[in-house]
């Protein structure tokens, strides 16, 4: 089975065929990041013209990678929720006119659900990696989710950020610091000189497995504050290095507690903050001890791209959850809570 | 204060809050939200800048954090999550929004950190907008 996977949700537009769900036969992805880099973040207006004049080659290309035309596909999955609204839709649209004129099913992705198909895409290239159950954690720009997997199709959340996202709270603090957008490769970049790092407050949320990182950026505000803009300039390594700890170190020990608390002994880490090598150095130390299997997503497959979203979408076609051309796209499409 | 405010919105208002980083701005959409009726979380929409709730009226939650040029409504896909009904809609960092027209009811919420306290005061920015301000002051 080979499905055509296409990710147009935020600033990247990509295409991808998977066969047999987890054998990648070519991802191509086309990032936008130099051109929202001027503006410090995304522009959706821009975001959506761009995947438009994107789209068609990006797609085209991706066949060409797997050596494969349209009437070798089984099925196009789409990402078509949640994201920026203008965004989806021109990924929606295209798969539509592809799904249409190749005769083939059309796929509705959660562009979450996706992420925690990474760890398909991981191992040895053949694709073995963890079956159900499983915990989740997705971290990015936009999310902090951590999900329990029993069925591929049902993830549950177990838990959220209940303000900034973790790649939000690094995109913040980057910008507070003057060190550039996207924010979390330039924390890491700073935080790799440290010396002396400014030690930062943890949210304390008792038992639960949420996140929280809006006090995070408050706090290296009146950090920045108290050291006066010169200090600041001198000591930006040393902050980043501490803002860094402050938002990996809950994910690490909340990942570990949830597979711990839910009697599960995979870990999946996707989404593009996974991409952070200290969070992957923590995960690696804490599920070592916990004896967990780690699967941490590729590098490739962690930020946005379509590979995933092809994964996810043949599981689907394959027990028959298709949908079809009324198809349409959410900005917010929040997980149910375990 | 939010939910002194949500009983007088019946939709077509802007809330413009301001305030600096920490300030309380997603707190205080966040008790909006909930005065309207909303039990889910409330989280930070600076990455997709837009978020809607089904809230009744509908509430929208822009923040223009991550802009650096102004930001024309159109382009944000405010008037495609708000449907047909008119909705809510609170702005953080407004600063780069362009101008709403005067016969729109325009509420200004700065929220100024002092310690623990929050200072908040109500500007109206439009004819309109007055009548908010008396929702709150006689809530």
């Amino acid at each position: 089975m080979r499905v055509l996977g296409i990710e147009t949700s935020c600033d990247e537009t990509a295409a991808a065929v998977v066969e047999d769900g987890r054998r990648v036969l070519s991802s191509v992805v086309s990032s936008q990041i130099d051109l929202h880099a001027r503006y410090g973040g995304v522009v959706p207006e821009i975001a959506s013209r761009r995947h438009l004049e994107l789209i068609d080659a990006i797609v085209a290309e991706a066949l060409d990678d797997a050596g494969l035309d349209g009437a070798s596909l089984d099925g196009i999955a789409v990402t078509c929720r949640p994201g920026l609204i203008g965004a989806l839709v021109v990924g929606l649209v295209a798969a539509k006119a592809y799904a249409w004129s190749w005769g083939l099913p059309i796929i509705g992705v959660h562009h979450i659900h996706a992420h925690a198909f990474g760890g398909r895409l991981a191992g040895d290239g053949a694709g073995h990696g963890p079956e159900p159950p499983f915990v989740a954690l997705v971290v990015s720009g936009g999310h902090s989710d951590l999900l329990l997997v029993r069925d591929w199709l049902e993830p549950r959340l177990i838990g959220e950020t209940r303000d900034d996202a973790a790649g939000e709270a690094f995109d913040k603090v980057a910008r507070l610091l003057g060190l550039g957008y996207p924010g979390g490769p330039a924390i890491q970049r700073a935080a790799s000189e440290a010396t002396a790092p400014i030690a930062m407050p943890i949210a304390d949320l008792g038992d639960s497995l949420d996140f929280s990182f809006s006090g995070l950026k408050t706090a290296a505000l009146r950090e920045t504050e108290r050291l006066g803009p010169t200090e600041t300039r001198a000591r930006a390594a040393d902050l980043a290095a501490g803002v860094q700890t402050a938002v990996v170190t809950p994910l690490a020990e909340k990942s570990v507690e949830a597979c711990r608390r839910h009697g599960v002994a995979s870990l999946v880490v996707g989404g593009g903050v996974a991409a952070n090598a200290e969070l992957r150095r923590r995960l690696t130390e804490g599920c070592a001890a916990a004896g967990i299997d780690l699967v941490l997503t590729p590098l490739e497959y962690c930020t946005d791209n379509a590979a995933m979203v092809a994964a996810a979408g043949s599981e689907r076609l394959a027990r028959g959850r298709v949908d079809d051309l009324s198809l349409d796209v959410e900005s917010m499409a929040p997980i149910p809570r375990l | 204060m939010a939910a002194r405010l949500a009983p007088a919105l019946a939709g077509g208002e802007w809330l413009l809050l301001r305030g600096p980083l920490g300030a309380g701005k997603t707190t205080f959409v966040r008790g909006l939200a909930a005065a309207l009726g909303w039990e889910g979380t409330v989280r930070s929409p600076t990455f997709n800048l837009v978020a809607a709730y089904p809230t009744r009226p509908r509430l929208i939650h822009v923040d223009l954090y991550r802009l650096e040029q102004p930001a024309a409504v159109e382009d944000l896909g405010i008037d495609d999550l708000a449907g047909e009904e008119p909705a809510v809609v609170a702005v953080e960092w407004p600063d780069l929004l362009t101008d709403r027209p005067s016969r729109e009811p325009v509420l200004r919420i700065d929220i100024e950190p002092s310690g623990d306290l929050r200072l908040i005061t109500l500007h109206p920015l439009t004819p309109p907008a007055a009548r908010l301000l008396e929702a709150v002051r006689e809530g």
